[in-house]
């Protein structure tokens, strides 16, 4: 049976999030985080020290070497805390654990990276006991990676997900060039039908994918330890009790849960 | 003296491996035909690349073999058996992005060296350390870095350091896009890469209004030339530098590795004067059809590193025919055609054992001796009259200037 973790949406919503039947939250950390809302690392280390529920922390910013003296000190700051994990994305989150020796439980959230089996065993195995894998996988790859790892496994069963990384600011560049005023660091793009968020940041600019939502494919997920509900971007929380009475939802967006993508053109004719 | 920085060559066929060389790059990276991005190429059998490593290491060059997937379970099939192969072909190093390939080089003492393909987006030094410490002997930097970020990593990760130098950037961090995979069900980091940071997209605000503009939205990033900054470049401890493209033509490869080739070597000759590098700055403008710039070397890219006007690309018709042989006493060439020219013609030829030099197309001739008012037929057999002696693989071209 699958445990929630929830990111919260808003920092107004936390005491609302937490008093619901989940596992935990995921706080992304100021200026080292892509979530929408982040938190500095004393306000979750408050947090931590005053709830039962698990809070982890998220590093996930794709991160300069400015940014190390940073990620230093939130690892060091948490070392005597109640928090109990590190989500990180850049492997050099978890030099730096090693380092100053951080026993924390580390989840990897190295995104499309992380794909198979082999790398999953291989992170296990270097001391990192928890994934968030990454949603371009087919549910029957999931399932294959909980099977023949001991690694436990967290997957985003709720949210936009960040499908595009740059370090360039494309809102900013595009209105630049079109001559007009950028009013909202937020604007869309769709195709067929869909409808993707562009987001930018002081870091930069990142595009979601459609809003994700498996609540419908719950039964199938049970095997998978945590889901998380992202609800970065999200207006309501309402989202949570769904998932905890296990309510259908009419034709929702589910990614790739089903749907395995392609790459290999056949044949030695392929150069054109 | 320290070592001359590396020149890597792209190539997507052992045909193009030989041109690379020839024209001057000291090693080529390649894809087997599988495990490796850029699914679309031809791509190299293991007995090609059996071939291609004994071609180079006869030249005393090296070669690099891409094994640059995020492998997901079905790809794993063979992987133990393809690199334990490519170690018995003494390929120089592997190009790999996904720590299995390290794990499964470890654990099974294969004797192959790693390269840190720029997949894995490598941007800081404790990331630089982490490979490092998994026993990788290089990293191929972000493209996202600076030029005060790459002396860092350099600095303290005291690692061999590849930085691309020249071609197309990826708009998102490398690796991290998958928007290939949602908008074409084509998986971006196996090979698939639909290059949808390319479209254009009519662009809404948050109330679904559609902001009005002849210039649709793209992320598209103008491509990355680094000659302007090539001193710097090697004063900084780079060990390497990379030509982006395996997809790319002979007469590309061979253009731009032959400039880079003259631009290193004036380098060190302390010959590589402002006038040397407006002239070879002009060949690599007009191989690449596309504009180029240094990016993020020296602040971050702003609307002049990007484009809102399609790719801007035309098809390149610069290159007019490649010599096939030279005969010194009675100073005839012989060509194969590749693109339109006629008598009259300015053009110029270029080669790795001469300097190149222009002049004006003389009468042009088949092979039963006939006169022929233009090249027209690609592929034909023509020759001609030059008191200059060329070489077999050199190229003739439209006149740069």
């Amino acid at each position: 049976m699958s445990s929630l973790i929830v990111v919260p949406n808003k920092k107004e919503e936390l005491s609302s999030i937490l008093s619901k039947d989940i596992k935990g939250v995921i706080l992304g950390i100021d200026k080292l985080s892509i979530y929408d809302v982040n938190f500095t690392i004393e306000e979750a280390i408050l947090l931590a020290d005053s709830t039962n529920k698990e809070v982890i922390i998220a590093i996930n910013k794709m991160l300069h070497n400015t940014d190390l003296t940073l990620v230093k000190e939130v690892l060091e700051k948490i070392k005597d805390s109640k928090i109990k994990k590190v989500l990180f994305y850049d492997l050099g989150v978890y030099n730096i654990a090693k380092k100053i020796n951080l026993d924390k439980e580390l989840i990897i959230s190295i995104e499309h990276q992380n794909a198979s089996t082999l790398s999953n065993s291989f992170y296990y195995n270097k001391g990192v006991t928890s994934a968030h894998i990454t949603s371009d996988l087919t549910h029957k790859e999931i399932i294959n990676i909980k099977k023949n790892t001991k690694m436990q496994i967290y997957y985003t069963a709720y949210g936009y997900l960040p499908i595009f990384y740059s370090r360039r600011k494309l809102l900013t560049n595009y209105f630049n060039y079109i001559k007009k005023s950028k009013t909202d660091d937020t604007y869309y793009i769709s195709n067929n039908n869909l409808k993707y968020m562009i987001k930018e940041r002081e870091y930069g600019s990142i595009i979601y994918s459609p809003l994700v939502n498996l609540q419908n494919e719950i039964d199938k997920l049970v095997d998978i330890d945590y889901l998380i509900i992202d609800l970065s971007y999200c207006f309501s929380t309402n989202i949570i009790d769904k998932f905890i009475e296990r309510a259908k939802e009419e034709n929702p967006y589910i990614g790739f849960f089903n749907t395995k993508t392609t790459y290999k053109l056949k044949g030695d004719d392929n150069e054109k | 003296m320290k070592n001359k920085i590396e020149l890597l060559s792209p190539a997507g066929s052992l045909e193009k491996l030989k041109f690379a060389f020839l024209y001057g790059a000291d090693a080529c990276y390649i894809g087997g035909k599988d495990y490796s991005l850029r699914a679309n190429a031809k791509n190299f059998s293991l007995e090609e690349i059996e071939e291609a490593v004994t071609y180079a290491h006869n030249l005393n060059k090296k070669v690099y073999v891409t094994v640059n997937i995020i492998f997901h379970d079905e790809d794993t099939k063979g992987l133990v058996s393809y690199l334990k192969t490519l170690a018995k072909y003494q390929v120089d190093a592997i190009i790999s992005s996904d720590p299995l390939v390290i794990d499964i080089i470890n654990k099974n003492k294969i004797n192959l060296k790693v390269h840190v393909s720029t997949q894995a987006s490598t941007l800081n030094s404790e990331s630089s350390k982490f490979w490092k410490d998994l026993g990788a002997e290089r990293i191929v930097l972000a493209r996202e870095l600076s030029k005060e970020e790459i002396k860092e990593i350099i600095t303290s990760s005291k690692m061999e350091v590849e930085v691309f130098a020249h071609g197309a950037m990826c708009s998102s961090y490398s690796g991290r896009c998958t928007l290939s995979n949602y908008f074409t069900g084509r998986d971006a980091n196996r090979g698939g890469c639909a290059q949808i940071c390319r479209w254009e997209f009519p662009l809404f605000d948050s109330r679904g209004i559609e902001i009005k503009s002849e210039t649709k939205f793209t992320a598209s990033a103008k491509d990355l030339m680094m000659l302007d900054v090539l001193e710097e470049i090697i004063e900084l401890g780079v060990s390497s530098i990379k030509i982006e493209g395996r997809m790319r033509s002979n007469y590309y490869v061979a253009s731009v590795i032959n400039t880079y080739r003259s631009a290193i070597d004036d380098y060190y000759d302390r010959k590589l004067t402002k006038a040397r590098k407006n002239k070879y700055k002009k060949v690599l403008d007009r191989v690449a059809n596309r504009e180029a710039t240094v990016q993020f070397w020296n602040k971050l890219p702003g609307v002049n590193e990007q484009y809102y006007l399609g790719r801007n690309e035309v098809s390149n018709q610069d290159f007019l025919a490649i010599v096939t042989d030279y005969d010194e006493k009675d100073k005839i060439v012989t060509i194969t055609e590749r693109n339109f020219f006629k008598k009259g013609d300015k053009v110029e030829v270029f080669g790795p054992n001469i300097d190149t030099f222009s002049f004006t197309m003389p009468e042009i001739y088949d092979t039963d001796g006939n006169v022929v008012e233009a090249a027209r037929h690609p592929e034909e057999i023509l020759k001609f009259k030059l008191d200059k002696k060329v070489y077999k693989n050199d190229i003739i071209r439209v006149k740069i200037t």
